[in-house]
């Protein structure tokens, strides 16, 4: 963006266009360093979110192996919640489970895990992930678009600086997945084909 | 203003059982409403935690993906109980999140959310509840409660349900009170009907219906009881009270019959007396007139006068002999008499006497019964109703004379005055004439009554009649009726073992003399004259006297005489019973002729006792003088 400014400035008129240009450069960075901290603020929530959706959702009982098993958070691809998932999770239980964070750099790479987020990064290879993980009960969250069509389940979609979450029930109980239905009311819903 | 005390008894159990209803229902409503109103703050507590709770658990999913609006949106719903005066949710860090209503000011609301629970502040009932999702809390939801309205809502529901339930059961009572009061009253009111219906009618033989064996039963039977015993008494006061008036009745008629017989008894005794002094005048005028009769040529004019003369005075002797009758003082002659020939023998004089004009006819059913009577009596009592019903019949008609053997019992004794237990022969005379009034039958037989025009008729007739039938022991009754006639009935005694006497009236043929030596004793020189004179002319040797004491002093000079002739009423030392007495005791051989203008010896103050002496009323004619002296000197003859 400050190279498109720039890119119009002429040399000979330059001091009143460089006074400006500061101006113009302090503001645009000021609008960066804003959308940098509110694209901050937006994963912080949405890390609450992945958090919370553990107490929403149950998962059948052969997801885990064991009573105090813990919760596994994914996170496939690029992270863009850099420590504030371990941080909002660090110490909490949920039904006496513990939550742990991994992260998987690629698709064939997701172990087991109870939420799954695919970042953003991973737009490209979304079909073959979610087919990939056909059959396993796992919550896909992600916040790309028409995650929901594609097959995923919960799709972040932030309108007017607000997290919002669109969910494709139908996904995750193909999946064998039980929503809650609190979950369910402040969310909405779409199925494959209509996002 | 009718007060309770007033009330039917009806009326005062319905309301005494409905007051207690009524009363007890609200205390029962006053306790339960106390209960309820200490239970209330519990209950609002509990209804407000559940509420709560509830919501809180709704607002789970709006806290944790940080939804307001939708935390707006359940909160909004709160909107249902509307005694939520406020509502508010804090997040996590205590900030509001959402809150209700929404116009709410948020410094109304607590600016962050204090420890879990609720309280009453005021009117107020205010609390938070923390909101959890699997034991993580999420939030803190705050919530009040205006108890004011529920306090409210809770008063006038109570009021309805409370009105509604006094209604019911003041209705429920109102019936069953209206079914049950029978129960206690009818008894008490049947009681009290009865009372007032024996007191209307003073009927104490009503009884009062027993409705079982409560107090009011047992009131019942004393009731009965002591109607029982009143109704006794009354009973008793009743007969006794007829048997006071039946005496009071008979003691009335007795008391009629005294006063009656007394005056008979006065009248008897003045014409006694009357009849004395008559036949004293009488005898001297008849004994003059047939001494007078003997010395004129019988077809001289002065014999035809002294002849009227004669019968003037023996109207007059007769007149008097009716007196007498009436009065009793007649002497009769009861003999055993069969009245089927005395009937028969007047019944020529009767037609001769009643003229053709009257028919007359007989009946008789006697069975042979023969009556206690004096024929010559009962022939003059005839011959006296048979010019009465001829008096009666102007114009003639039928005079019937029936006999009839009649035997009263004790049924028609008691129905009929005068008749005794007995058998009686029952003369009837009817006539078909003009009839009486009853006032004027009443009197009918009352000494001095007549109907007829003065100087007619005595009004001693019908009187003498009864008169005679009373001495004889029997009675007189009258049964007139005007335009029908009238029927006199005598009831003579019946004759029990007599023969009939043959009746014999007096012969008026020549009187018979004879040759003895009477002592005529006679204090009226008049009659003593007229006396002597005809015994003298009888041929007898008669020797007077003027008193007892000249009589005796002719008896003491040695004279004898055959017969003694005296009056009883004489003034001197002796009368003349006495002077018969002295005599008898002296001489038993003398035959003695009582005189007297009385009736009897009795009446003339003298009782013959045993004395053996006859009898003879003055005045009487020479013939029958005549007649009983030479009858009391052939005696001996026979």
């Amino acid at each position: 963006m400050t190279e498109v400014f720039a890119r119009r400035l002429k040399p000979g008129r330059l001091l009143p266009w460089l006074c400006l240009a500061v101006l113009l450069l302090s503001c645009a960075g000021g609008l960066c360093v804003a959308a940098e901290e509110r694209s901050t603020q937006e994963y912080q929530v949405k890390a609450v979110f992945l958090f919370n959706f553990t107490q929403f959702v149950d998962w059948p009982p052969e997801s885990f192996s064991g009573v105090d098993q813990p919760i596994v958070i994914g996170v496939l691809g690029d992270d863009p919640f850099g420590t504030y998932l371990d941080e909002t999770v660090r110490g909490e239980k949920v039904n006496d489970r513990p939550l742990i964070i991994r992260r998987f750099r690629y698709g064939d790479d997701v172990g087991a895990c109870h939420v799954l987020f695919i970042s953003q990064s991973e737009t490209s290879r979304l079909d073959q992930i979610i087919a990939g993980l056909h059959g396993r009960s796992i919550l896909t969250v992600s916040d790309i678009p028409a995650f929901g069509r594609r097959g995923g389940m919960i799709r972040f979609v932030t309108e007017n600086s607000r997290v919002k979450l669109r969910i494709n029930a139908d996904a995750a109980k193909a999946a064998g997945l039980t929503l809650s239905s609190k979950l369910l009311r402040i969310a909405d819903i779409v199925s494959a084909g209509t996002e | 203003m009718i007060t309770f005390r007033d009330m039917p008894l009806r009326r005062k159990l319905i309301a005494s059982i409905l007051l207690t209803s009524v009363v007890v229902m609200l205390l029962m409503c006053g306790a339960f409403f106390a209960y309820e109103l200490f239970a209330m703050r519990r209950t609002t507590v509990r209804q407000v935690s559940t509420l709560g709770e509830i919501t809180a658990t709704n607002l789970t999913g709006a806290l944790a993906f940080k939804d307001p609006s939708d935390a707006q949106e359940i909160l909004a719903a709160l909107k249902a109980e509307h005694y939520v005066a406020a509502a508010a949710v804090y997040d996590e860090d205590g900030g509001i999140f959402a809150s209700y209503p929404q116009s709410v000011a948020k410094d109304a609301l607590p600016s962050s959310p204090l420890a879990a629970g609720y309280r009453f502040e005021e009117s107020y009932l205010d609390g938070f509840q923390p909101i959890m999702e699997r034991e993580r809390q999420l939030g803190t939801l705050y919530l009040k409660f205006d108890t004011g309205v529920v306090m409210r809502e809770w008063l006038w529901s109570s009021l309805w349900i409370a009105s509604a339930a006094i209604a019911f059961v003041f209705i429920v009572a109102y019936l069953l009170s209206r079914a049950l009061q029978k129960q206690i009253a009818r008894p008490i009111l049947d009681l009290g009907v009865t009372a007032q219906r024996i007191s209307d009618r003073q009927d104490f033989s009503i009884r009062a219906a027993k409705h079982g064996q409560d107090e009011i039963g047992q009131l019942s039977d004393s009731f009965n009881e002591m109607l029982a015993g009143i109704e006794d008494r009354e009973l008793a006061l009743r007969a006794a009270n007829d048997a006071l008036r039946a005496e009071n009745v008979e003691r009335h008629q007795a008391q009629q019959q005294l006063a009656r017989a007394q005056k008979m008894e006065a009248v008897g005794q003045l014409t006694g007396g009357l009849a004395h002094d008559f036949n004293n005048i009488l005898g001297a005028i008849i004994g003059n007139l047939d001494i007078a009769r003997e010395n004129i040529a019988p077809e001289s004019a002065a014999s035809g006068y002294c002849d009227a003369a004669l019968d003037a005075a023996l109207s007059a002797a007769e007149l008097v002999k009716r007196l007498l009758a009436f009065s009793r003082r007649q002497p009769l002659h009861p003999q055993a008499t069969d009245l089927v020939e005395v009937v028969a023998g007047v019944k020529p004089l009767l037609e001769r006497t009643l003229g053709e004009q009257v028919h007359i006819t007989t009946a008789s059913e006697t069975a042979g019964w023969l009556a206690m009577a004096d024929p010559v009596q009962i022939e003059s009592a005839i011959l006296n109703l048979a010019i009465n019903a001829r008096d009666a019949m102007p114009g003639g008609g039928d005079l019937r004379i029936e006999l009839k053997s009649v035997t009263v019992d004790a049924i028609y004794a008691s129905a009929a005055e005068d008749l005794k237990i007995a058998d009686y022969v029952l003369l009837s005379i009817s006539d078909n004439g003009t009839g009486m009034p009853p006032e004027i039958a009443a009197r009918a037989f009352d000494p001095f009554f007549t109907t007829k025009a003065p100087g007619a008729g005595s009004g001693l007739g019908l009187s003498m009649v009864i008169g005679t039938v009373k001495q004889l022991g029997g009675t007189a009754k009258i049964y007139s009726e005007v335009g029908i006639g009238t029927t006199v009935q005598l009831y003579l005694p019946r004759a029990l073992d007599a023969q009939p006497t043959r009746s014999s009236l007096q012969a008026s043929e020549a009187a018979i003399g004879g040759n003895e030596r009477i002592l005529l004793v006679e204090d009226n020189a008049q009659i003593r004259g007229v006396s002597a004179g005809a015994l003298g002319s009888l041929g007898y040797d008669v020797i007077v006297a003027e008193n007892a004491d000249e009589a005796l002093r002719l008896i003491d000079d040695g004279l004898t005489f055959d017969l003694l002739f005296t009056d009883v009423v004489m003034s001197g030392r002796l009368n003349g019973i006495a002077l018969a007495r002295e005599l008898r005791r002296r001489n038993a051989d003398i035959h003695i002729l009582l005189t007297s203008g009385f009736s009897s010896p009795i009446s003339a103050g003298g009782d013959l006792g045993e004395l053996e002496a006859a009898f003879m009323t003055k005045p009487y004619r020479k013939a029958d003088l005549a007649r009983r002296i030479r009858a009391l000197l052939d005696e001996d003859k026979r």
